[in-house]
Parts: C-alpha cells; structure tokens; sequence
C-alpha cells in the first residue's frame, strides 16, 4: 500500500538555528569555551585539518582498502616515516595512494578581495566580560587584532593503476566542492577552499616505462591567521576616584581696607573662610596698629617682614604683613578687625 | 601473412645452409641452456577468462586469469634501478627495477608451446622467496630483422622488454 500524498519520512525533531541564533552559534563555535576568547589559528592549523579532510572526509576506499593519504615534506626520513606501513618488500610505497604537497609559499590572502586595510595592525574590542573582585563592579576589555588573510594552495594527487579509480576519487572531489567551495571548520573558524584545477600527470606516454594514472587537483584554502599570542586583556576604567590636595597657606583670606581721613583711622576687615588661615598683605601706608578683635579665632601669629611682632606694632611702606590664625571651629569662618591710625 | 606453401630459403647457401643454421642454433642453446641457464616465468594471460570490467577492461589484480606459469630459459639482462619520485617536487621518492630485457629462442618457446604477448607478465625470482613481477611492453614477435638471424639466414631468436609491475595490478601467484 503506497503512502498518502504529501506524506512526510523524514522529520526533523531536533530544531535548527536561523537567523540571528545561527549567526551566533558560528561565533560561538570560534570562541574557545572558557576563555571567552575566539581560538587561534595558523599555519598549522589549516595543514592539519586540511590532511584530516581528505583522510576521513573525503575517505577513498579502492578495492576494499582505504586509500592512504600522505602528506609530504622534504625531510627523507619524515617521508619513508610516512609510507612504510604501505610500501612493498622494496620499500617502495604501493599504488594506489593519495599524496598531499602544501606549496612552501603562501600568497597574500584574497578573501578580502584585495582591498586595502587599517595599517598597525591595531586590535579590537572582541568582549567584555564583567568582573567582580570583592569591592568594585568592573569589566575586563578583550581585544583581538584583525585577522591576516593567507592563501594555502594544496596539491593532491592520486596514483592508481585503474580508470574506475580515478573516477571514484574524481566523483568525491566534484561532490565535495559542487557549491563551489567547500568550508572547513578549523579551531571553529569557517575557512573556505576552492577547487583551483584537476589537472593529469599519468605516466603512460613511454611504452618501455612502468605504467600508472596520476591525476592533481589543485585546492586552494582562503584561511587567515589569528595568533594567540598577539590577544589582549585589559581592564577597563571602573570607578574615576579624584584627589584634591590642598594647602592652607596657599590661599590667603579676603580682607577689606576702610580708610576714615578724618581721624586718620585705617580698619582692616580680614575673612577667614573655612580651611583658611591665612592672610598676607603688602603695604603700601605707615601705620600703627594698635587694637585687633578677634571672631572664633583661639591663637593667632602676626609676622612683619617675617619677624613676629604683638600690638601695639607699626608697619611702613614696602613691610609684608603676615598673620596665622588657629581657628576655635574649623568649619567655621573667622574674623579679625585691625585697627590703627595713618601716620 | 602466414602460408601453407614452403618458400625455401637460399639466401647465402653459398656459405650457409639449414643444417648450419641449425648446428649454429643447437650450440647457442647449449651455452643458454646447458651452461647459463637463467629462467623466467612466464604468465600467460588467459584474456578471455580474466574478469573485465565492461567499460574500460580492467581488471583487479585478483581478476586475471593466466595459464599455468611455464620457466623460460633466457639470455637475460636487467637495467640498474632508477631512484624517481612520484611528485615532481621531488617527494615520495621509490627505487624502481630496470626494465628486464631478454632474448629467447624462438624454438624453446615452440617446444613449450607457450607465446609471449604484450600485457603477459613475467616473474623474475630474486631471491629464493622474492619473487618480482614484470609485465611485456615489447613481445619482440618481429625478429627477422640482421641482428636476430645468422647472415640474414633467417631469424631464430626474439628480444622481450619487460616493464616493472606494481602489485595493485598484478600479484601472480
């Protein structure tokens, strides 16, 4: 009995992101849980997963065998290192098998489409993440610099002895990359590779040689790199706290001249306001001085040119008056009137 | 072509005849066979029994059938091996065997009644457990030419070229 229309088989139960929420899983796969920094990635990074994609996602299996995959420097020994679980009695590494060579130079990358950039490499803001150390409410400033576009260009290439296997390989290769690119995640970042060429190396050209297919395929990976080493964290400004130092002698009191010419009387008023005790004055009359009262002031120390002098006392043109008061309350203003006669 | 009718042969029977030809032959398989005595296998490849695919006629290196293996006395010669690399970077380095080139009379292999054709292997004992696979690039079936004959008399011998074989094509026995 068949299905009724519109019959769905295959449900899915598990819901999926979109949107927003989506864009946010992607940041959060790049962050690396616990330190709410994005993992680094470099060179080695992209090799590494790179070799992992071809070994486990691509998974070439001819007649019944997995296919090795040998990623190859120049160090001899690293090499035979490699290929000795799969050679033969003379050491040599049977066919069939799948090689990966990294050109040794990496290009400027391009996933920027070659735009120009923000020179000095600055660093900016990733996070902030809010602190508490007992006392003070703060947030530490995570600051990542901008990541440095690089293009790896890999070279895979497959030795068989048969066209059926060139076809297998060549079906995954297409599969793989029928979007157009193929996006790896590596340390969670999204990196994408873009099939370059396929392109044919067989040796079947001399009748008198040993015969077998090579075919190539030129993969590119538009990667960046982002070194860990070069992540800041700073903390950020939490409490301004401003100190005010103030020195009591630097201010000097107000004070008021009131000069009475009929009788030759010259009264000066003097304002302690509170945290000021302190008064100066140049003269600029002869006159003797010969009361003072005295408004929540406990002591007080009259200097002339320096040199402390009591009432009665004369000053004359050019003399510096000095006077220190101790006040009875702080928090209060303070007065002292001096009267004297103009001579 | 070949043809019923017999064309004698006359050619230098002023210093040369059959029975010359064959005395001379007679003592060059005396020397191969008598004194050096170096041996090949022969696998002929049964091609109408071996399983091929329909498209391209491969087959895995468990799917061809061959005839019985047969030793083959030869004149034999193997090249020095080639050190190359799979890349052309230069990485995957491999020791590839020379190509073996040897000559065979044409009358042992009659008397065998084998025949060695192009795509047959040839196994090449190199050690008493070590036994290395070649495959026929050059049946050499042509051998009328000056240096396979006695005086131009007539050919008696053929030249094989053989050519290293990986064990993903061919695994013998």
């Amino acid at each position: 009995m068949g299905l009724p229309k519109n019959y769905r088989k295959n449900l899915k139960i598990t819901p999926t992101l979109e949107g927003f929420e989506a864009r946010q899983a992607i940041l959060n796969n790049i962050a690396n849980p616990g330190t709410y920094l994005p993992k680094g990635i470099l060179h080695e990074d992209m090799d590494r997963d790179f070799i992992d994609y071809v070994t486990n996602g691509i998974d070439l299996v001819l007649g019944g065998e997995k296919v090795p995959v040998i990623f190859l420097s120049i160090q001899r020994w690293a090499e035979f290192a490699k290929t000795w679980q799969f050679s033969d009695v003379n050491k040599n590494i049977k066919i069939p098998f799948v090689t990966i060579v990294r050109k040794p130079d990496p290009q400027v990358g391009t996933n920027y489409a070659g735009a120009f950039n923000i020179p000095g490499k600055p660093t900016f803001t990733y996070m902030k993440i809010p602190t508490w150390d007992g006392n003070i409410k703060s947030f530490d400033i995570y600051q990542i610099p901008q990541p440095v576009s690089i293009d790896l260009t890999y070279e895979l290439r497959l030795f068989c002895n048969k066209m059926r296997d060139l076809n297998k390989f060549n079906k995954k290769l297409l599969e793989a990359f029928s979007a157009g690119q193929k996006y790896l995640r590596i340390n969670g970042h999204p990196i994408p590779l873009m099939l370059d060429s396929i392109g044919d190396e067989s040796v079947i050209s001399n009748l008198d040689e040993r015969k077998y297919y090579v075919q190539l395929y030129t993969i590119k990976m538009l990667g960046y790199l982002l070194d860990e080493d070069e992540f800041k964290v700073t903390p950020a400004i939490s409490r301004g706290i401003l100190f005010f130092e103030t020195e009591e002698n630097s201010n000097t009191a107000a004070y008021q001249i009131v000069s009475e010419p009929d009788n030759n009387i010259i009264t000066i008023n003097i304002h302690f306001k509170p945290g000021i005790n302190f008064f100066k004055l140049p003269v600029k009359k002869n006159v003797s001085y010969t009361d003072m009262i005295n408004y929540n002031i406990s002591t007080s120390d009259i200097k002339i040119n320096g040199i402390t002098v009591t009432l009665p006392f004369t000053v004359v043109d050019n003399d510096l008056v000095e006077i220190t008061i101790t006040k009875v309350d702080v928090t209060e203003n303070a007065y002292i009137t001096l009267k004297g006669i103009n001579e | 072509m070949k043809t019923n009718r017999k064309i004698p042969i006359t050619r230098v029977n002023k210093f040369f005849s059959q029975d010359d030809f064959d005395l001379e032959k007679e003592f060059g398989r005396e020397w191969l066979e008598g004194d050096i005595n170096i041996k090949v296998i022969l696998f002929q490849v049964e091609r109408g029994e071996s399983t091929t695919d329909d498209v391209y006629g491969e087959a895995d290196r468990d799917e061809i059938r061959f005839k019985a293996p047969v030793e083959v006395v030869v004149n034999f010669n193997m090249a020095g091996p080639d050190n190359k690399a799979y890349n052309p970077d230069g990485s995957l380095r491999f020791l590839e065997h020379g190509n073996i080139t040897f000559g065979v009379y044409q009358d042992h292999l009659d008397e065998l009644k084998v025949e060695i054709n192009y795509g047959d292997y040839i196994g090449y004992p190199e050690t008493e457990t070590k036994l290395k696979y070649f495959t026929v690039s050059n049946n050499g079936i042509i051998h009328s030419d000056n240096a396979h004959t006695i005086l131009g008399f007539k050919g008696f011998y053929r030249t094989i070229i053989c050519v290293p074989t990986d064990p993903d094509e061919f695994q013998g026995v």
